[in-house]
């Protein structure tokens, strides 16, 4: 198999895949447009080195990602190696002993109605930026930028379809929470 | 019978993969006799229904595209580059 490297059409192709994922990570358009610009300068740099052992979408998400840390690392935030499957991302915080809801969740009221809403797109982004960070990753891949498992799991570096499962689970448990705090709480006590 | 906890897993991952019969089952199982996990995976279906029209806006403020003029300054850079 030959491998094609393609600068031409990269951003045609991946232009918009890598400014979502970005987007959705840092919270932050310019910054998120700079960082797809040095991803693809990068990229060229690099493109001797690229072995074709994956697609070209996942090599330049795999570099885009570094990028990311390396933002992150230099502004301060935390960049904790937590792995979405230790302990401190686990479910215990949600579940008593016998596996029963800690709390009571509300129902949401007309959730429909939010979609039509600016804001409240605001507040479902500063959550998911606010997922441990390999949640995030996964998260917005999978759901945002719709790849495949296969895909998701190479880039994030998860070793089982099983523990991709497990560590979708702990997102959106979280991102549930987090929405009915910043959204859906305050909705209904205006 | 399953637990919350375990039915909370199951329902995730009824969102992205189709379940065993037998898992389907027990899932259906607990959901009928449990008003709280019935609401979660309410809740999660509609959060990915929510993701899923964004990805699909093309009109709004939020649109997750790269926006035109950085499309521009972008392609000149890659372009300076080769």
């Amino acid at each position: 198999m030959t491998t094609q490297i393609d600068p031409d059409r990269w951003l045609a192709e991946y232009g918009d895949f890598l400014y979502r994922y970005a987007l959705f990570k840092l919270g932050n358009a310019a910054l998120a447009e700079d960082l797809t610009q040095e991803t693809f300068l990068a990229a060229l740099k690099a493109r001797e080195r690229f072995s074709g052992r994956s697609t070209e979408r996942t090599w330049l998400t795999g570099i885009l990602k570094h990028k990311i840390v390396d933002h992150l690392r230099r502004s301060g935030r935390e960049t904790a190696l937590e792995d979405g499957l230790s302990d401190s991302a686990s479910l215990d915080a949600f579940f008593d002993n016998h596996g029963h809801w800690l709390s009571e969740h509300q129902a949401w009221n007309n959730p429909d109605q939010s979609l039509e809403q600016e804001k409240f797109w605001h507040a479902f982004r500063d959550c998911i930026a606010h997922l441990p960070p390999k949640l995030a990753d996964l998260y917005i891949l999978r759901e945002i930028n719709g790849v495949s498992s296969e895909e998701a799991c190479k880039i994030v570096d998860i070793s089982t379809t099983n523990n991709m499962w497990v560590m979708l689970s702990r997102a959106r448990m979280r991102l549930r929470r987090c929405l009915e705090s910043n959204w859906f709480a305050k909705a209904a006590g205006e | 019978m399953l637990n919350c906890k375990e039915t909370s897993e199951l329902a995730s991952r009824s969102l992205d993969t189709k379940l065993s019969l037998h898992e389907h089952a027990r899932l259906l199982i607990h959901l009928a006799a449990c008003k709280l996990c019935r609401r979660y995976l309410l809740q999660l279906r509609f959060m990915q229904r929510a993701i899923a029209k964004q990805r699909r806006a093309v009109s709004t403020s939020l649109d997750p595209q790269l926006p035109a003029q950085a499309r521009k300054r972008i392609q000149a850079e890659i372009d300076k580059h080769r």
